[in-house]
Formats: C-alpha cells, sequence, structure tokens
C-alpha cells in the first residue's frame, strides 16, 4: 500500500509559505519555497538550501556537499538558464565563490532593479528517468493530476495522462501505466527500472496537497522528477498561487 | 438515498410511467411536432389516456381535444409542451395550477440559440422554481419507455423495443439513427431520454434515476459538456460497480479557460481531464454511436475479460489476420497457442489448408461445418490460454441464402445459440464478428446481441471488458508485449 509520509504541522508550514508570498504581493512561488511546500507532504526534493551571501553560500555547500547546482533565487526570473542565473557542476569552494557572483552579476544584467533574494544552493541529483508531476484547476473539474515522462514525451508528443482530485491507489497506478512510453519507467536499453511506487506515492502526496489547498492554489509543476530503482527526487518545483 | 433524491426518482417516474399525459400543441398538420408526438403516442400502444390540448381543435386522431388543461377535468401526471416560446410560460402556470408535477417542454428558442434565447431561459428557470415543477428542456426532442409502449419522438414505434439498456442524450438528434440501428441490431434502447438545454433536469439526475431501475442494466450516456462535472462524478462512481456506464464523447468538450501560466496548463487540452475523470469514475469512453450500443450490450451481457488474451477462429481468409490487428490496436493480446494446444486442435482440424497457431484458421470448407466450429471453440476457452474468444465469418459462412448452389442451407440457430452459450460455460466473453450480418437476422436476443459487423466494433467492447474488470476489482495490469 501507498505510504505517504506528511510532516507533522505540514499545513502550518505550507500556509506560512503561502501568507508569505502574498503579503509581498507574489503570485508564483520560488524554487526553494515550491520545494519546501512539497517535502511538507512527502515529496523528495533535491537538497535546497536559500543563500544570502558568500558565506552562507560556503556554508550550505559544505552542508549539502559536492557536486553542486547554484541558482538565482528572483520572483523576477522565471526562465533561469536563459538569464545565465544557473550554474552546474560545482565542485570546489572557489567554484561557489565563482558561482555566486557570476549569478548575481547576471541577475542584475538581466533586470536593473531585480529583486534579489539571494543564491540557492543546490544538491545536484544524480541521473534518473525524468518525469513530469502537474496540477492544474480544470473548470469543470476542480483540481486535476498530470503524468507524463520529461522531455519530448510531453512537449511534443504529448504522452500525458490525467485524474481528478483526490486520486486513490488505483487511479495513480493507472495513471501510470497508460501513457505511451510506460515501457521507459520498466527500463530500456540496459537501463534499470525505475521505482513505480515511489511515483504513486508521490501523486497521492500532491493529490492530498491539491485538495487541502484548493482555494489557495492554483497550478503546480514538478519538473523535472526525478525516478531511480529505489526513490525519486524532485529537482525543480513551481506553485502558482489564487 | 437522500430524501432530495426520493422525490427526484417519485417526480420521474411520472415521466417514465405516466398515468395520464397531456399535450398541449397538440396539432393536425403533419410533420409538425404536435401532429408526429399525439400521433406516436397513440400509436405505440400507450395504455393510459392521452389528452390534447388545443383550442383551434375539437379532436384529433379521435380524441377528444380541450381547450386548455384547466379544462380536462382530470389530472394527468405528465404535460408535454410544444407551443411557440413566449406561451410556454403561461401553459407552464396552467400546469401548475392543475397540480402536474413534471413537465417536458419541447419548445425551442432558448439558450440554444444563443445570446437572443438566453433571457427567456432564465425566466423559465425561475418559473418553475417558483412554480415546484420539474421540467425536462426546453428544447427536448422527447422521450421513449418500451416497456410502457410510451414513446413522445417523432421515431415510428416498431422501432422502440424493450431491453436493458437506457440512453440519455444532450442531443436530440443522436438518439433517433442510435434506436433504429439499435433495434435493428437487436441491441435495443428501451428508454431514452433527450435533455435539451438541462434548464432543471440534468443528466446528473437522469444517470442516478435510470440507476436506480432495476430494468435498467447498462446506461449509455452522449455528453458535450457538464454543468456539474463533480455531481456527475459522484453520480457515475457511486453507480458503475453494480450498473454498465458508456459515454460517447462528443470531443467539443470545453474544458475552459486556463492561465497558461506553468506547462502543466499548456499541454493539458480540452479532453484529457474528462477523458482520466472516466476512467476514475468506471466509465467506459466510446466514439461512435455503434460502439456506444455494441459496448453497452457486450458489458452488460458477458462475462468481463479478465485478462487480455483473444483467441481468435476463423472460417478462412485473411480477416484473422485484419481481427488481431484491430485487437492489438487497442492493446489486447492474440498469442501464439502452446504446442500442446496446437496439437489437440489438429487432432479435430484435419482440413490441410487450416492454421491453429491463433488466429485458428479453418480452411475455408464449404458448408462449413459448425459443429467444428463449436468444438474448437471449447477447447481453445478451455484452457488458460486466452481469456476470450472471437469468432469471424461465422455467421456470413451459414448464411445459405448468400452463396450459390447453397440455398438450403439454413442458419442453424440452435447450434449458434450453443456456441454463443459457451461464454456463460467457461465465464469467458465470446463475440462474433460478421461484416455482413443482415441488420434484422432471424435468431433469439442472446445470438443477435453478440454478433457485431465491424472489427472495431468486437475490439472496442473487449477492450471496454478489461477496462472494467480492471476498474471493479482495482487492480491495474499492463500487459508488456515485447
Amino acid at each position: 500500500m501507498t505510504e505517504v509520509i506528511l510532516t507533522p504541522n505540514h499545513s502550518d508550514i505550507v500556509d506560512g509559505i503561502i501568507e508569505g508570498a502574498k503579503k509581498e504581493g507574489r503570485k508564483i512561488l520560488m524554487e526553494h519555497e515550491s520545494k519546501s511546500i512539497l517535502e511538507a507532504y512527502g515529496v523528495s526534493c533535491s537538497k535546497t538550501i536559500l543563500a544570502k551571501d558568500n558565506e552562507e553560500a560556503l556554508r550550505a555547500a559544505k552542508e549539502i556537499g559536492y557536486p553542486l547546482v547554484m541558482k538565482v533565487a528572483s520572483p523576477d526570473i522565471v526562465h533561469k538558464t536563459d538569464a545565465g542565473c544557473v550554474r552546474m557542476d560545482i565542485s570546489t569552494d572557489v567554484e561557489v565563490q565563482q558561482a555566486f557572483s557570476d549569478i548575481i552579476k547576471n541577475a542584475k544584467a538581466f533586470k536593473a532593479d531585480v529583486d534579489l533574494r539571494g543564491v540557492v544552493v543546490q544538491e545536484q541529483a544524480k541521473k534518473g528517468t525524468e518525469v513530469i508531476v502537474g496540477m492544474l484547476k480544470d473548470k469543470t473539474f476542480g483540481p486535476a493530476l498530470m503524468f507524463g515522462l520529461g522531455g519530448i514525451f510531453v512537449e511534443v508528443l504529448k504522452d500525458v495522462s490525467f485524474r481528478v482530485v483526490p486520486l486513490n491507489q488505483y487511479d495513480a497506478e493507472s495513471m501510470i501505466r497508460e501513457i505511451k512510453g510506460y515501457r521507459v519507467l520498466k527500463g530500456v536499453r540496459g537501463a534499470p527500472p525505475s521505482d513505480e511506487g515511489a511515483i504513486v506515492n508521490i501523486l497521492i502526496s500532491c493529490s492530498k496537497l491539491a485538495q487541502d489547498f484548493e482555494s489557495k492554489m492554483v497550478e503546480m509543476d514538478v519538473n523535472p522528477l526525478l525516478i531511480y530503482p529505489d526513490g525519486a527526487k524532485a529537482v525543480d518545483a513551481r506553485i502558482v498561487l489564487a | 438515498m437522500s430524501g432530495k433524491d426520493y422525490r427526484l426518482f417519485k417526480t420521474l417516474d411520472k415521466l417514465t410511467k405516466p398515468k395520464g399525459i397531456a399535450i398541449v400543441g397538440a396539432s393536425e398538420k403533419p410533420r409538425s411536432w404536435g401532429y408526429m408526438i399525439t400521433h406516436n403516442l397513440m400509436e405505440a400502444g400507450y395504455g393510459g389516456e392521452i389528452f390534447p390540448v388545443n383550442p383551434k381543435l375539437d379532436k384529433l386522431f379521435g380524441l377528444d381535444v380541450h381547450s386548455n388543461i384547466g379544462k380536462i377535468g382530470k389530472v394527468p401526471d405528465l404535460a408535454l409542451i410544444l407551443v411557440p416560446k413566449h406561451r410556454v410560460f403561461e401553459v407552464l402556470e396552467d400546469c401548475s395550477k392543475s397540480g402536474i408535477e413534471i413537465v417536458v417542454v419541447f419548445s425551442s428558442g432558448f439558450s440554444e440559440i444563443g445570446e437572443e434565447g438566453a433571457p427567456y431561459e432564465v425566466k423559465l428557470s425561475s418559473l418553475v422554481q417558483r412554480l415546484n415543477i420539474r421540467m425536462v428542456g426546453p428544447n427536448c426532442n422527447g422521450f421513449y419507455n418500451a416497456s410502457m409502449r410510451l414513446n413522445a419522438t417523432e421515431i415510428k414505434s416498431r422501432f422502440i423495443k424493450e431491453g436493458p439498456m437506457a440512453l440519455i442524450s444532450q442531443s436530440g438528434f443522436i438518439g433517433r439513427s442510435m434506436t433504429i440501428w439499435g433495434a435493428r441490431m437487436g441491441l435495443n434502447i428501451g428508454q431514452f431520454l433527450a435533455l435539451g438545454n438541462e434548464c432543471d433536469i440534468t443528466v446528473n439526475d437522469m444517470i442516478k434515476y435510470y440507476g436506480q431501475d432495476p430494468s435498467v442494466k447498462g446506461i449509455g450516456v452522449y455528453i458535450e459538456g457538464l454543468k456539474d462535472g463533480r455531481g456527475f462524478m459522484k453520480a457515475a462512481r457511486e453507480l458503475a460497480q453494480e450498473k454498465v456506464i458508456v459515454s460517447l464523447r462528443a470531443g467539443k468538450y470545453a474544458a475552459g479557460a486556463r492561465a497558461a501560466l506553468s506547462h502543466t496548463s499548456k499541454i493539458a487540452g480540452n479532453t484529457g481531464v474528462y477523458e482520466g475523470m472516466l476512467k476514475q469514475v468506471g466509465v467506459t469512453s466510446v466514439y461512435t454511436a455503434e460502439h456506444l450500443l455494441c459496448t453497452t450490450y457486450a458489458l452488460i451481457d458477458l462475462p468481463l475479460l479478465k485478462g487480455g488474451r483473444l483467441g481468435i477462429v476463423t472460417i478462412g481468409g485473411g480477416y484473422g489476420v485484419l481481427l488481431s490487428d484491430a485487437l492489438s490496436r487497442v492493446g489486447l493480446d492474440v498469442p501464439e497457442l502452446s504446442q500442446h494446444l496446437k496439437s489437440e486442435l489438429r487432432g479435430i482440424v484435419t482440413e490441410t489448408r487450416a492454421s491453429v497457431r491463433n488466429p485458428i484458421d479453418l480452411g475455408a470448407t464449404w458448408p462449413v461445418d459448425i459443429d467444428l466450429v463449436l468444438k474448437v471453440s471449447e477447447l481453445i476457452l478451455a484452457s488458460d490460454e486466452v481469456d476470450g474468444l472471437v469468432i469471424h465469418d461465422l455467421i456470413d459462412a451459414i448464411n445459405g441464402s448468400l452463396w450459390a448452389g447453397s440455398e438450403d442451407i439454413d442458419i442453424p440457430l440452435e447450434k449458434l445459440e450453443n456456441i454463443c452459450s459457451l461464454s456463460e460455460r467457461f465465464e469467458k466473453p465470446l463475440l462474433i464478428c460478421s461484416p455482413i450480418r443482415s441488420l434484422e437476422m432471424e435468431g433469439s436476443e442472446l445470438i443477435r446481441r453478440r454478433v457485431f459487423l465491424r472489427l472495431e466494433d468486437i475490439a472496442v467492447a473487449l477492450s471496454s471488458s478489461l477496462f472494467r474488470r480492471k476498474w471493479k476489482t482495482g487492480i491495474d495490469s499492463k500487459i508488456i508485449r515485447n
């Protein structure tokens, strides 16, 4: 059966983050905020720490361990890679400092008075099978979840499945199995099979999150979500408030 | 059952089993609705009293015509309203004064014509609420109940036959050809209702209502849009374990506006969420009217597929391959049979041209040895290598009237029944594919409901069967084919 482990005060944690953003007049949560929400609902995310300066960045690097990814934390910058605000494969303290200043520099170049919250220091997740889990509000049915394999499967082939919230175990299992590219999860070209149970758990978690915060959340993307033979890790996430 | 539902069902009983029907707007002009409905109500053999209402007429089809609902002197259970739009309101008031609890408004020119008609519908909606009267429509095309010989449509009554299936439609026109085609095939629609604009009574109400009717084993719905999606989900989910529900998708379903802020929103099309929803609540989804009838009946009549492996028996020719392809397209398997089973089959299928790999091709001998078909089918179904069986060409091949010099060969109906009954014996579905079967072929209901015309009718019915099994047991296991 499904084992979804929620943090004891999960509702409060989420409320706190949402109210915080609302106070600032923001509708789109930043990556680290969205990930904190997901973690509260039992979805493992790549370890992420917000650093406001070089010292904090170095402390974060020590805590998380190399290799790292660093990205700008700014409500103004949605497409971070395009803005030159992402650095990957960081494996030394010197690189951390260099990345920090590069990202800040590029952020300011992107927008003159950019709202800079700092730089997010993040575990660089190992390679896994990429999937996408999304949430949307359907006009007739309310919150619904979407599932698909990452990359061209979703972008080009539109090979996705949907279920209306709340989902049960059968719904989650069948929505995974109905996609045309399902065999990729079973393991192709020598790749090991992916942990379907982990995906089921994440779908149930997201369903619960969407249900509990139906009036406050309008959209969510967990993309990419990496699936391993044992477990899963959300590498990026975005939540849009009502 | 809630009190509200109880009252709804009691009132809807007056729609489907009324003691007395008033037709306001009955007419003597042929091809007018007022003429066709009155004529059909009479001709179908409805056992209750019919009260035509029209101040301009004295008599119609031998019946007394009343100038006003109030002048009838009795209170019919049901009133059909066929007057021009602007007169509907006063007629409703009359009905209410008379104590009529439910009406069917055929009149059009309301929200279905757009902005011009919308205000009239708003007015209509508040009126029925104020009068506490239930209304089907407006813009309803008709309804029928075969077991009551109640035909309030323009369809000739000889096509309205009893059967364990009800059809609810958001389009009146869809019901017409489906009724006739179904009746010819033996896939009878026993009860039908065109919802019209759903100003009051909705598709959800009718699903619940037909769902609690023990004579209804399967409900078909033709839907273009849902006003109350979650209500639909609740109604369907509660019924779907016991009753077969099949939805004919219209494809115009509008999921509504969404801010395209996220990836997910951009990808989610109109139909994705709706299709996923149907799977969650146990409703089978089909895309043609013929599939709706074939699939509903296959799910009502036959044991559900326990797995996706099908055996195919053909009398001869390439149809076995085509059928195999059709089944593969819907995700079903046509596995090669084991050496053991193949040699058992070879023992009885002695024709050299024959093949027993699966499909089993009997070698196109003429006349067809129907006893052999029975033996082969028994052998295959008895094994644990297939979960169901499709026989192709059977009816055509044994219909001597089609082939030169064979006019003396009749379809052996009893042997055909024996073959069809193998489903019940082995608890595995058996269907016959017969592209040239006469629509009005002879044979019992049992036979006619298991002989479909097209490969896709069979394929869709069987894949729906497997879906239903999985949904009912709450277990999903997809077959991975290499």
